[in-house]
């Protein structure tokens, strides 16, 4: 299995949630999820490098004014990228049932 | 709501650096961000956000910053190709166009070749902004005398007296002969102090730096320890050095790698300084303001320089028994070979030659700016066949700016072209300019970061100083016109025009240079020395007096001797009366100089051999020395003249002004007198008119007396022409300079002329049909170019009228800038660009009419 970055998969679970989103649409589910702020070529960065893994792939969309006439290009999960998510949730829920009685151990928190 | 943009400059950062395909994407997105956080966060902070993120979007997993360079370099190697094209479309043109600016940027290389070695003397030892050397301003009367150097008295005491200086290093040159099996070799080398080395930064290849101390310690170079066959066994090994007081032993300390040929003070050999102290008297060891050495000094910090100078002065007051005026300062090491004010004597190698670097950089300039004109010029002037290259770049969508940028490209690859043909003029002239200049450079020197550097700022210069005149007056060219063969150069005709006037200006000014110099140098060689110089031969005597008195009677016994002299040498002290101080030059004599040089005595009598009286307080003196003290009956008056034992003598008899110093100055006053109050060490020696001169006899005599020091004579004549060799060599320099000049301004003329004839064949070919003669024709082609060069002969003239009279005003004898000198300016001037316009109208004209009209 192929390894996957802490950004990349939030990136990727926004996508499978909002299929067809551009760069700008990400930041905007990024920053109501978790409220923090991201950079714009940040999110390009990671989704050419998931493009390249294969998990997202993209489309142009139409050009907006606020563009100034450019076009979207919109991305959306794969399969592949599907997949791979709901096998690494499942190994990640696996992980956690291991975790016994938190609240016992970690009480300070 | 008001919507905003974001900064431009930042958007077109973007579409710089990112790869065409990414480029719509990106700039989109931080759009549509920027737009979004407007409205969340306000303008500002937008702004400074798609600020960041356009530099955060210059990174190489976002964009490849080459990708988009490529098409850049396609499009130079385009722009490079049809250069080239364009070069190899006009041969001869651009033959003479590379050629002009290869021998332009080569005298150019040469000059900063030059100059960058005068300045870099010195420079390279450690700590060189805190090494001084001691001089003195002495001011004896109105005149300051600067002294370049100090006493050994001095030189102790202000080591021991004044914190502020870390180091007191004392040199001194002498000269002796290295006997080496049957030969004796002659050796100038210094007395030196054992932190000269360190100073100096001499690398020991053989023994230790640290033994060199005792006055039997002597150290010398690589190269002279090669001479002598004592590589690699030197330390230890015993040279004999022998001078007019005998002979000394001296044992080898160490060997040290060759001085850097840039260093002011370099000698092959040195000795230790303590073997100069035990060989001096205690007398001239001690007393004040001895000066016959040099001493640099090491001060612990800059800034308190001034401070080591006032101090050095008030030293100076307490122990000098010279009541005059004086001050003791630091000349920065840095500064000694650049600066002759203080001399180069006593350990330090001479001077550079200013006026020589001055002239060489200016003809360099010179040269180059001509060579600049003509490309300019030329490229101009075959517009016609671009015209329609560059219409229908601009059709295509070719801006100004990127005409522009395309004829600097071109003109870029002339001058790289220049370059290397350069490079093969500098390899051919080399050998022969540091002859000239007497200098050692060899082709190596040019492997030099600062010559590199020097080299590509020369380059890139030239290229974009001669192509930016064409590339503006091309870029300007309408579509429509150029397309349909109509465009004309408007305004750049008068440009033209007056570039090639400032051609000829540039020659003129160095030709009327070269001419006065050399009417300046003849007059001097054929001025009136009063002296007759015919037969006589001068030698300088290495021994004693009395060695010296039993050579010439050898020398009386010869056949072929007419007379004998002896003398001092011509040395300066002071008369003072009671209103001024007069700067007198004295001479000591033993027989007939006078009648000997044919020199006129107009008043009085000359010294009588039969008169004893005559040899203690009877003194001759020159014209100048009775003006200057203004008596009105010299003979039987005593002037107050006091050197030695002679006090307040008795004038006996006056001579001519004659020369007895360089034509350079005016005749100073002299005094003659036959006491011995200096050592006699010049002899001079006529020879019968019918005797042929034999130098081994001579030779033979003189090692009778003198062995082991050379036989060394000159004939007068020859040493007094010898003077102006100085000014030979500037003439040979500015001549050759103005002679490449002249070329590279008639190779401009040629082509200019050459090429407008060329774009109005078919108005000649008309004329000539409609039955213009020919002397017509020539007189209407003619006046307008001659028109140009008078205006550059003027214009030469008048601006070198300045700098050629304050050349001159450096002599005290010298001539006018008269007609002589104008007149063959002009005429060579004229010649040459007369003949080369005429060459090429007769070309033209020539030709026959048919073959330029049956086109249309």
């Amino acid at each position: 299995m192929e390894l996957i970055g802490s950004l990349e998969e939030i990136v990727l679970m926004i996508l499978l949630n909002h299929e067809r989103s551009n760069s700008v649409d990400i930041a905007k589910h990024y920053h109501d999820a978790l409220n923090k702020h991201i950079s714009i070529p940040a999110i390009h960065v990671v989704l050419k490098r998931m493009e390249k893994k294969g998990w997202v792939k993209s489309e142009f969309g139409e050009p907006t004014a606020e563009r100034g006439g450019r076009r979207k290009r919109l991305y959306s999960a794969t399969a592949s990228a599907y997949n791979m998510m709901t096998q690494l949730n499942s190994v990640k829920s696996e992980l956690w049932k291991g975790i016994t009685k938190p609240s016992l151990r970690y009480e300070g928190l | 709501m008001k919507v905003y943009d974001p900064p431009a400059w930042a958007d077109r950062l973007i579409t710089k650096f990112c790869p065409e395909a990414k480029v719509e994407e990106i700039q989109g997105d931080l759009h549509e961000a920027f737009h979004w956080r407007c409205e969340e966060r306000g303008q500002t902070i937008a702004q400074w956000l798609f600020i960041y993120e356009t530099l955060r979007v210059i990174r190489p997993d976002l964009s490849h910053p080459l990708q988009n360079v490529k098409n850049y370099i396609i499009m130079y190697k385009i722009y490079l190709r049809t250069g080239w094209r364009f070069l190899l479309k006009h041969k001869l043109y651009s033959t003479l166009n590379i050629l002009g600016l290869a021998l332009g940027i080569s005298f150019c290389w040469l000059a900063y070749l030059y100059t960058n070695d005068e300045i870099s003397y010195d420079r390279h030892l450690a700590n060189h902004e805190k090494l001084f050397r001691i001089v003195a301003d002495f001011k004896p009367s109105d005149k300051t005398h600067h002294i370049g150097g100090s006493s050994n008295a001095m030189s102790l005491k202000y080591a021991e007296e004044i914190p502020e200086i870390d180091q007191v290093i004392r040199i001194k040159s002498s000269y002796g002969m290295i006997k080496k099996e049957e030969e004796t070799l002659p050796q100038e080398f210094l007395y030196a102090d054992q932190e000269l080395i360190d100073v100096l930064g001499l690398f020991m290849v053989e023994g230790h730096a640290t033994s060199f101390d005792l006055p039997n310690d002597l150290i010398l170079s690589e190269s002279l320890a090669a001479k002598l066959n004592i590589r690699g066994k030197a330390v230890g090994h015993i040279i004999s050095l022998s001078d007019e007081n005998g002979q000394t032993d001296f044992i080898v300390r160490g060997v040290y790698e060759d001085i850097p040929l840039n260093t002011s003070i370099r000698s092959d050999m040195m000795v230790s300084f303590t073997a100069y102290e035990s060989a001096s008297t205690e007398r001239s060891l001690t007393t004040w303001f001895n000066i016959n050495m040099n001493s640099l000094v090491k001060i612990h910090d800059v800034a308190s320089r001034t401070l080591v100078e006032e101090k050095m002065t008030d030293i100076h007051y307490k122990n000098s028994s010279h009541e005059a005026e004086t001050f003791i300062k630091l000349q920065p090491v840095s500064q000694i070979h650049l600066d002759d004010t203080y001399g180069h004597y006593n350990g330090i190698v001479g001077a550079a030659n200013i006026d020589m670097m001055k002239t060489f950089l200016i003809i360099g300039l010179f040269c180059l700016i001509i060579s600049i004109i003509n490309y300019s010029n030329f490229t101009v002037s075959l517009y016609i066949h671009r015209a329609s290259e560059i219409g229908l770049r601009k059709v295509v969508g070719a801006g100004r700016s990127s005409i522009f940028s395309q004829l600097i490209t071109e003109s870029f690859l002339s001058c790289i072209l220049a370059c290397i043909l350069a490079l093969g003029i500098l390899a051919i002239l080399l050998p022969q300019f540091s002859d000239f200049i007497g200098k050692n450079y060899s082709l190596d020197i040019l492997i030099n970061q600062r010559f590199l550097l020097g080299a590509c700022v020369i380059l890139v210069l030239t290229s974009f100083l001669s192509g930016a005149y064409p590339a503006l007056v091309l870029s300007r060219f309408s579509i429509l016109q150029s397309l349909k063969g109509e465009q004309k150069v408007r305004s750049g005709k008068w440009i033209t025009q007056g570039l090639l006037a400032l051609q000829f200006m540039i020659a003129t000014g160095l030709i009327a240079g070269v001419i006065t110099m050399q009417k300046q140098v003849n007059h001097l060689a054929n001025f009136d020395t009063k002296i007759d110089y015919d037969n006589v031969l001068m030698m300088r005597i290495p021994g004693s007096e009395a060695k010296l008195l039993q050579f010439v009677n050898d020398l009386k016994a010869l056949p072929e001797v007419a007379e004998v002299a002896a003398i001092s040498g011509y040395n300066g002290t002071g008369i003072e009366t009671s209103e001024q101080r007069v700067e007198v030059a004295h001479l000591r004599l033993e027989g007939d100089l006078l009648s000997m040089l044919d020199i006129a005595v107009t008043e009085g009598r000359n010294f009588d051999p039969n008169l004893g009286s005559d040899r203690s307080d009877k003194v001759m003196v020159n014209q100048a020395l009775v003006k200057a003290l203004g008596i009105e009956n010299p003979i039987g008056a005593t002037i107050p003249f006091d050197y030695g034992e002679l006090k307040n003598p008795t004038i006996i008899g006056v001579v001519e002004d004659y020369l007895y110093n360089s034509a350079k100055t005016k005749v100073k006053p002299l005094v003659i007198y036959q006491s011995p109050q200096y050592q006699l060490n010049q002899v001079y020696v006529k020879l019968n008119t019918t005797a042929i001169f034999d130098e081994s006899l001579f030779a033979s005599i003189w090692s009778d007396h003198f062995d082991p020091f050379p036989f060394q004579f000159r004939f007068l004549e020859a040493r007094y022409k010898d003077e102006f060799r100085a000014e030979q060599l500037l003439i040979n320099l500015v001549g050759t300079g103005s002679a490449v000049a002249i070329f590279l301004a008639t190779i401009g003329l040629l082509g200019m002329v050459g090429l407008q004839l060329g774009l109005r064949l078919k108005e000649v070919s008309i004329r000539k049909v409609l039955g213009a003669d020919n002397s017509s024709l020539y007189r209407l082609f003619t006046s307008r170019y001659l028109m140009v060069i008078s205006l550059g002969i003027v214009g030469g003239l008048a601006s070198s009228y300045f700098s050629i009279s304050a050349w001159l005003e450096g002599y005290a004898y010298r001539i006018d800038m008269s007609m002589l000198i104008v007149a063959p300016t002009i005429f060579i001037v004229l010649i040459i660009g007369i003949s080369t316009i005429l060459g090429q109208i007769s070309r033209v004209l020539r030709a026959n009419p048919v073959t330029f009209l049956r086109s249309e």
